[in-house]
């Protein structure tokens, strides 16, 4: 038998399990108040929303998130307020969860050798080996997990090493902060974990990071970069970023220079030189040789100024700044940054240190070790959980190959990808919007993980599997609650619990701590493990794909048609070269290039990104998957075969070798000049006024008198200053509207139909690029050119100011999208947007009509909540509706607040004060439209003396 | 094969004696009544297989959906309304050459202006395909129009589409009535000679009954001169609202008060020049020669010559308004057309439709028929790139640079085009082989004006009308009377030739009597013989004359005629009626001048279009379903002219037409007893003169028409 289809039959099934599970109290007592709702107190009745408090795991830390329930299923993922890794944000991964939870080609039981089992198969075969266990005290026996961050587990995993003390567990998480914590190692002489306090750092240096990018924490540290109570027309903090690609920190930085990853640590010891020079800091002599040695060798001329005045900008602002160091770059230059943050002052001011997770799971043997163990027999059994070895080990580690010599292996996980059809066995494992867990975000704050909707396909989760092997066969919710029993205590327990789950948040948060000071003679030992420099040679730099993390996500619609923030390039991955490369090499976009490094080779398209250090390929890891899913599948190239386990974020090309092939890359936008245009307008700190004012489009023509609105005039304002171009709000506005996914070949054909989209314009020049990104909603033009031309009168406009689109009326001219001068008109042009799969209908939000073929659709400022904050402000007797009650999915999503929603009739809203902001303009004014959406320009803060 | 290899043999040796205006009509009709010639239904084959790639397409695109074209969320418009506009575009050749020449009285069109008219129909119906096609929900496409509905929604009549649907609509149908209208006499010509069987009874469905009377010849010509003027405006106006589909809108490139007329100068451009070069092929294979001349391809590549001038100025005066204006996405646009990436088609564009017809100006290209072909399609290549270029070089270029495109075209949009062009070229041959290509009335009646120097008025002293060679002289001489009679080397030719036998008296007599069971079962005696059905037919003297109630005279030659008719308003109060194939103004004074209400019922129908039209409209946007539309008032006149003007067009051509039928009370049933002398006769050039009498009359009618006792006939007789 194949793959098991969901059908209606099985979804009417599973709310009668639900609705059983709910109402049998009197044997399940438990299982009432699994599910505590934030707001609502009303039981489960039709259709009404309800909301609870769950946590997503993402990397190495956890987003607090608040998901609406519509007849009991999970239909939209928000942030929860009250988390503090997520502030009531999201990101786009968290966005996109629900794709995944309704996947179809997700694993749907249990698996042998391919043959579908049952889950009390499963239980007997984890019962056997569970038995053989106890006789060799799991010597030949490894467990392999992604990196655990919940407590339960963690308690699960203790068990089992208690009840089997030879048994082995590691670690295998692709995007890890491995190099960091060993930098902390190294400076320190113990791993701490740096979390950087974004909202008190004035000036910021990042080496080659994206921390409000890709990296874990990027909701949390982009808010707190961008939103601060002092903001107004003024910038009072300054970002300065070095790295060899351009990430979503470096888009939005105020100096940003490219710089190959490799000399990133010749340039700190530059850096570190110069604040010797000006007494800003001391060090010691042969600290200063190592440095004066990698200096001499790099002697890059261009820097030398830069670095100067660098120098005197961080001491200047002592205490204030902050050096911050990306995941890809090696443990001795994080260890370089800590030290000079220490010497600055900045350590205790601008950030706070965790201990690192307890080192049951971290580190305990590298992959490439078990491999080997399991090559030489020393280790036998094997149960992965949660990862996939096979897809993402590095180049040099062929796990595919050892996983042969086990004699016996399981794998848990969400997919039946390329690991689990390596393994004996195959367990499935619950979505996380599925499972009863918990899970500590970096800040130490720890949150229950509670079930939104009861398994689909009986998955079980990690720990559930963990406690039959030690032949404990409890479900998850009592695991979760005996954890906390244990820290919370049993007094009061029930109350507190219940309060957690309300809340999103659990106990109390691990605190920080203080750290030694770095070690110089640690750190100059590390100098001795420096690789020479080669001039010129081209180097391969990985970073963390953003449709797909780190493959995972491979399989989400959503997120493979998600734009690149950068390239706008959906469905793949292509190396990202420099334009100075691009003209030696007489590349194209879309040139087939093979890579030859580390001794194994990988082709990829190639697309020409500005801001690119010269030296430098960029790939994007977590996407050429074989054996995934049908989305996943044959999608771009996999770039973990280029690394190497010493090296996982850093390789250099051996070779390079130009094919004939060109492989189109679909992507989104294509052409990335603005053209003098100024759309998305910028000026630097202290004079906004003149960013709104100059140049085109600031003479309205008012021909047509404003309308008059009664009562209600809802508008929007877009803060580009704000704006990281993370593309949560394109995701949030997708899963809030069913905005069909039309693949590869559609955004080939440049038919892809998000309402809302991110453009990027690039400008180039002398000192590097400066790039722009601006959200295009729906401008709601109160002159709207697209209503007029519709033939059938399907666009009109509201009471309150919208231009509403009325599918049923629309017979599908395409005229008013040509009138559209801001084309977020999106035409169905194939059926896109109607799922035949019943599995896929449960996942969109039944207050959205699902629109047909031959059908224009577009923004509507999210009406269906509009409508909901009127009806229930009528019902609560209430007839202004404030901020507070409910905004669009665009604006609820986005980390750092740059869209705000409101009612511009309400003076004291906030989008009306933003409104007459000095930097406030409206995009295209000389066309006289009248959009209720405006923008505020970007204020630069940059160093004029760099 | 031996029937089709005489043809062929007949139609080789008419390639060199040139014909005159008698054996011109008769090849005409022959086209028509002859089998196909072997050639012809492969031609046929060939296009129905394209036009079954063209059905294939519409399947695919209706039910796949519009993706299967190149269209994407920038450029939602591309072939769909390129194919669109370069087919309204070719459309208007047609009613520009039977209206607007006719009113200019260049008499010239005649021999051209049927496969002219033809030509626009066939290319409205492969324009209408498209925006039909293009809608995204093709099924629910008849919400654009105003018909009353159960959910009380009516179309947007501020929309540029909404006015395309009324423009497009009415110019198909004016230019329909007007085609139709020009063929009723040819048509009841062919029923004529028609042998009795399922041809006939088919014409004689189509002629309505047209016995070619003088009284309704008069209401025809009323009726031809009313729709002449009404389609002149359409011909201006169509292309004109097509062309507000680009200036309405905002984008850089479609907005400008430049449109309408730039683009009606290149409609007429394409549409002559595609006139231009498929008269040439027309000519050839209908052997058709003598009819359309080096004279007639010339006039029309004078046009051309105009028309493609014209356009390069329009083409001028955009660029110096983009370059000399402030708008930079204006000047984006421009530039991209001039340098960037749709530089390739502006050339094509540029090249073929104002270089190419520059050639024109010598005058042996202009009269070179393998030139015309050549630059017809050329030209035309270039129309089509001139509204690709407009359609997607605005879309693809518009003001966020974001949202910058390219489209290119799918195997289904190149499928599209090709299949309508097949379907044009498929229904053109069908055309040719059922419908007469010539307006074979409208041949004799300017032989028959130009022998009397065009002057209806002037009635029975006008010059002699047997006298061709003389004729023939003075119109060589006089330059001005060139087109408007006969073009000049056929008719020279004709002169030499033109040695009619005249062996038959002038005035045969014939009466007719209605049959005794005919008669009894109708229970009349002096019903008119439109009523009776069925008429035996007596020829010669006649024996028992009592039951007679018509009778028909056959006259030779219009001095005949009118000595006849003289002859019988003495008789007063004789009721007789004079037919013939075309009609003679000279007789208007005997059978009674044209009182119709034509031009009045019209004017009537105009107003009650216009008022109808402004009713609907107001009730439509103000009253029955008030939309907020772009901020624009519920009501604006100005909105309003566009629908106003072409429901009023319509409703006066209708008027127009229905009076016509009216007057001459047609439809009616086929005039048997007059159409058995007609088909002997008609051949033989002869006309008719019945005269409708009490049966006491009808002996002393039957005298004075074989005995002569009037003067003017003794002489005619002699």
């Amino acid at each position: 038998m194949t793959e098991r289809q969901a059908s209606r039959r099985d979804f009417l099934a599973f709310l009668t399990a639900l609705g059983a599970q709910a109402s049998v109290t009197a044997c399940r007592q438990t299982e009432e108040s699994v599910v505590p709702q934030v707001r609502n107190s009303q039981p489960l009745t039709g259709s009404e929303s309800l909301h609870f408090a769950t946590a997503l795991p993402f990397l190495d830390t956890a987003l607090g998130v608040i998901v609406e329930s519509r007849d009991a299923r999970p239909v939209k993922v928000e942030g929860n307020p009250k988390h503090p890794e997520s502030l009531g944000r999201t990101n786009s991964f968290a966005q996109a969860t629900l794709y995944n939870l309704y996947d179809p080609d997700r694993s749907c039981g249990p698996k042998q050798q391919g043959t579908s089992r049952t889950w009390g198969e499963a239980q007997q075969m984890l019962s056997n080996w569970a038995k053989a266990l106890d006789q060799s005290n799991g010597a030949k026996t490894a467990i392999l997990t992604d990196c655990q961050r919940s407590p339960t587990m963690l308690a699960a995993l203790a068990a089992l090493r208690k009840q089997y003390p030879l048994l082995r567990v590691t670690t295998h998480e692709p995007l890890e902060q491995l190099n960091a914590r060993e930098g902390a190692s190294i400076a320190f002489g113990e791993a701490y974990e740096f979390l950087p306090n974004w909202g008190s750092a004035e000036t910021v240096l990042i080496l080659d990071g994206d921390p409000f990018g890709l990296e874990g924490g990027a909701v949390r540290a982009a808010h707190d970069w961008a939103v601060r109570p002092d903001a107004g027309d003024r910038r009072t903090n300054r970002l300065i970023v070095v790295e060899s690609c351009l990430s979503l920190t470096g888009s939005i930085a105020d100096h940003r220079f490219p710089c190959e990853s490799r000399n990133i640590l010749h340039l700190v010891s530059a850096l570190a030189l110069a604040l010797v020079k000006q007494q800003a800091i001391t060090a010691s002599e042969s600290l200063l040789g190592a440095f004066t040695k990698l200096v001499t060798v790099w002697g890059d001329a261009k820097w030398t100024k830069r670095i100067d005045v660098l120098a005197k900008e961080l001491a200047e602002k002592r205490e204030r700044s902050l050096i911050f160091v990306g995941m890809r770059q090696p443990p001795l230059v994080h260890a370089l940054a800590y030290w000079l943050n220490s010497q600055l002052g900045n350590l205790e001011h601008s950030g706070a240190f965790w201990k690192s997770q307890p080192s049951e799971t971290g580190g305990a043997l590298a992959l490439g070790q078990l491999a080997t163990l399991l090559r030489d027999g020393q280790v036998e059994e094997l149960l992965i959980i949660g990862t996939n070895p096979v897809f993402s080990a590095p180049g040099d580690v062929n796990f595919a190959g050892a996983l042969k010599h086990a004699k016996r292996s399981v794998h848990l996980g969400e997919y039946y990808d390329e690991t689990a059809q390596r393994c004996a066995w195959h367990l499935n494992l619950a979505h996380v919007l599925e499972s009863f867990s918990d899970v500590t975000a970096r800040d130490g704050t720890s949150s229950i993980i509670q079930p939104l909707i009861a398994p689909l396909w009986g998955s079980k989760t990690a720990a559930e599997v963990l406690m039959h092997l030690v032949g404990q066969n409890r479900s998850a919710s009592d695991l979760v609650r005996d954890t906390w029993r244990t820290l919370l205590g049993a007094d009061g327990f029930d109350v507190k619990f219940r309060q957690g789950l309300l809340n999103g948040t659990i106990g109390d948060a691990v605190g920080a701590v203080t750290v030694p000071a770095p070690d110089e003679t640690r750190i100059l030992a590390h100098f001795a493990h420096v690789d020479p420099i080669v001039p010129d040679a081209l180097e391969v730099v990985f970073v963390p794909g953003h449709s797909t993390l780190d493959g995972r996500y491979a399989n989400n619609g959503w997120l493979q048609e998600l734009p690149c923030p950068i390239t706008k390039v959906t469905w793949g991955n292509p190396a990202w070269v420099s334009a100075d490369l691009a003209r030696r090499l007489n590349l194209i976009d879309g040139r087939v290039v093979t890579i030859h490094a580390n001794g194994r080779t990988q082709s990829f398209p190639v697309a020409v990104v500005p801001g690119q250090a010269a030296n430098s390929i960029t790939l994007t890891l977590g996407h050429g998957h074989e054996a995934f899913g049908k989305i996943a599948n044959g999608i771009g190239n996999n770039a973990y075969v280029l690394c190497t386990e010493a090296h996982r974020f850093m390789a250099s090309v051996d070779r390079l070798e130009v094919t004939a092939t060109l492989a189109p890359l679909a992507r989104t936008q294509t052409h990335f000049d603005d053209e003098g245009r100024r759309l998305a307008r910028e000026s630097t700190s202290g004079s906004p006024a003149a960013a709104a004012t100059t140049g085109p489009g600031n003479d309205p023509q008012r021909a047509l008198g404003p309308r008059s609105y009664e009562g209600r005039a809802w508008g929007m304002a877009i803060d580009l200053n704000r704006c990281t171009g993370c593309s949560t709000c394109v995701v949030a506005c997708q899963v809030e509207n069913n905005i069909p996914v039309v693949g590869k070949e559609g955004i080939l054909r440049g038919r892809g139909m998000h309402w809302l989209r991110v453009d990027r314009y690039f400008s180039e020049h002398a000192e590097g690029v400066t790039t722009m990104a601006q959200p295009i909603p729906c401008q709601q033009c109160e002159n709207a050119p697209c209503e007029t031309v519709c033939p059938v009168g399907a666009t009109a406009h509201s009471p309150e100011g919208l231009n509403d689109m009325v599918y049923n009326r629309c017979v599908g001219s395409r005229y008013c999208a040509n009138n559209c001068p801001f084309k977020v008109r999106k035409f169905n042009y194939f059926e896109y947007g109607n799922p035949t799969d019943d599995l896929v209908k449960l996942r969109m939000n039944p207050d959205v009509t699902v629109r047909s073929r031959g059908v224009m659709e577009k923004c509507t400022f999210c009406v269906q909540r509009i409508n909901d904050a009127k009806i229930s402000a009528k019902l609560h007797g209430d007839s202004t509706i404030r901020d507070e009650s409910f905004t669009t999915a665009c604006a609820q999503a986005c980390p750092t607040d740059a869209i705000v929603f409101g009612d511009l009739s309400d003076p004291s809203s906030r989008v009306s004060a933003l409104r007459k902001s000095a930097r406030s303009y409206e995009l295209l004014a000389e066309l006289g439209l009248m959009p209720r959406v405006t923008y505020l320009s970007k204020i630069r803060n940059p160093n004029s003396e760099m | 094969m031996t029937q089709a290899q005489a043809f062929d043999d007949e139609f080789a040796a008419a390639k060199s004696p040139p014909l005159n205006l008698e054996q011109l009509s008769e090849r005409v009709s022959l086209l028509v009544e002859r089998k196909a010639r072997p050639g012809f239904w492969l031609m046929v084959a060939i296009g129905a297989t394209v036009v079954g790639l063209l059905v294939a397409s519409l399947g695919l695109v209706t039910g796949k959906g519009i993706g299967v074209w190149g269209n994407d969320q920038t450029v939602g418009w591309a072939c769909d309304i390129t194919g669109f506009v370069f087919w309204i575009g070719i459309g208007h050749a047609g009613t520009l050459i039977s209206a607007i020449l006719f009113l200019f009285r260049q008499r010239w069109r005649t021999t051209i202006n049927r496969a002219a008219e033809a030509m626009t129909l066939f290319a409205v119906m492969a324009a209408a395909i498209y925006p039909v096609f293009h809608l995204g929900r093709v099924w629910l496409g008849y919400w654009l129009l105003p018909a009353p509905n159960q959910m009380l929604v009516w179309p947007n009549f501020k929309s540029p589409l909404t006015w395309d649907v009324f423009a497009i609509s009415t110019y198909f149908l004016v230019s329909v009535i007007f085609w139709y209208l020009g063929l009723i006499p040819d048509l009841a010509q062919l029923r004529d000679r028609a042998q009795l069987g399922t041809r006939k009874r088919v014409l004689s469905r189509l002629s309505l009954g047209w016995n070619g009377s003088q009284r309704h010849w008069q209401y025809y010509e009323r009726a031809y001169l009313t729709l002449a003027g009404l389609a002149t405006p359409l011909v201006v106006s169509v292309h004109t609202i097509v062309s507000f589909d680009f200036a309405v809108a905002v984008l850089p490139g479609w907005h400008s008060t430049l449109f309408p007329p730039y683009f009606v100068a290149g409609a007429i451009l394409s549409g002559s020049a595609w006139v231009g070069a498929l008269l040439v092929l027309v000519r050839d294979y209908c052997g058709l020669k003598d009819a359309i001349t080096v004279g007639h391809i010339e006039k029309l590549n004078q046009l051309v010559l105009a028309t493609g001038t014209l356009v390069g100025g329009s083409y001028l005066i955009e660029f110096y308004l983009g370059f000399a204006g402030e708008d930079a996405f204006e000047r984006a646009v421009l530039f991209d057309r001039l340098l960037g990436g749709k530089a390739l088609a502006f050339a094509v564009m540029v090249g073929c439709n104002v270089l190419l017809p520059q050639l024109y100006w010598f005058s042996k290209l202009r009269r070179s028929l393998v030139v015309t072909v050549v630059i017809g399609i050329g030209v035309n290549i270039g129309m089509w790139f001139e509204r690709y270029v407009i359609v997607t070089g605005s879309l693809e270029r518009s003001f966020l640079p974001s949202t910058l495109s390219r489209f290119a075209p799918t195997a289904v949009d190149i499928a599209m085009l090709v299949g309508t062009i097949g379907l044009f070229f498929t229904l053109f041959l069908l055309f040719l082989r059922y419908a007469p290509v010539l307006s074979l009335h409208e041949l004799r009646s300017d032989r028959h004006l130009a022998r009397t120097e065009i002057h209806p008025s002037q009635g029975v002293a006008a010059a002699p009308f047997a006298n061709v060679e003389k004729e023939g002289d003075t119109s060589d001489t006089d330059p001005t009377l060139i087109f408007k009679g006969w073009p000049v080397e056929s008719r020279k030719r004709s002169v030499s030739t033109s040695q009619q036998p005249a062996s038959d008296p002038t005035v045969q007599v014939v009466e007719v009597r209605s049959s005794h069971e005919v008669r009894s079962s109708h229970g009349t005696s002096d019903g008119s013989l439109r009523r009776a059905p069925k008429l035996s037919v007596l020829r010669g003297a006649p024996e028992s004359s009592e039951s007679a109630n018509a009778v028909v005279g056959l006259c030779r030659d219009l001095p005949a005629l009118l000595a006849a008719c003289e002859q019988l308003q003495a008789m007063s109060p004789l009721q007789f009626d004079v037919y013939a194939p075309y009609p003679i103004h000279e007789t208007h004074r005997y059978v009674g001048q044209d009182s119709s209400r034509i031009a009045l019922s019209a004017l009537l129908g105009g107003c009650l279009g216009a008022g109808l039209a402004i009713g609907l409209q107001y009730y439509a946007q103000v009253i029955g379903y008030p939309m907020a539309l772009g901020n624009h008032a519920a009501w604006a006149w100005q909105f309003a002219v566009p629908v106003t003007f072409e429901v009023a067009v319509l409703f006066a051509a209708l008027g127009c037409f229905l009076s016509f039928l009216h007057s001459c009370g047609l439809p009616a049933p086929r005039d048997s007893a007059l159409d058995a002398c007609l088909t002997e006769r008609s051949g033989e050039g002869l006309l008719v003169v019945r005269i409708e009498c009490g049966l006491s009359d009808v002996r002393k009618v039957v005298s004075l028409l074989e005995h002569g006792n009037a003067s003017g006939l003794a002489e005619a007789i002699k």
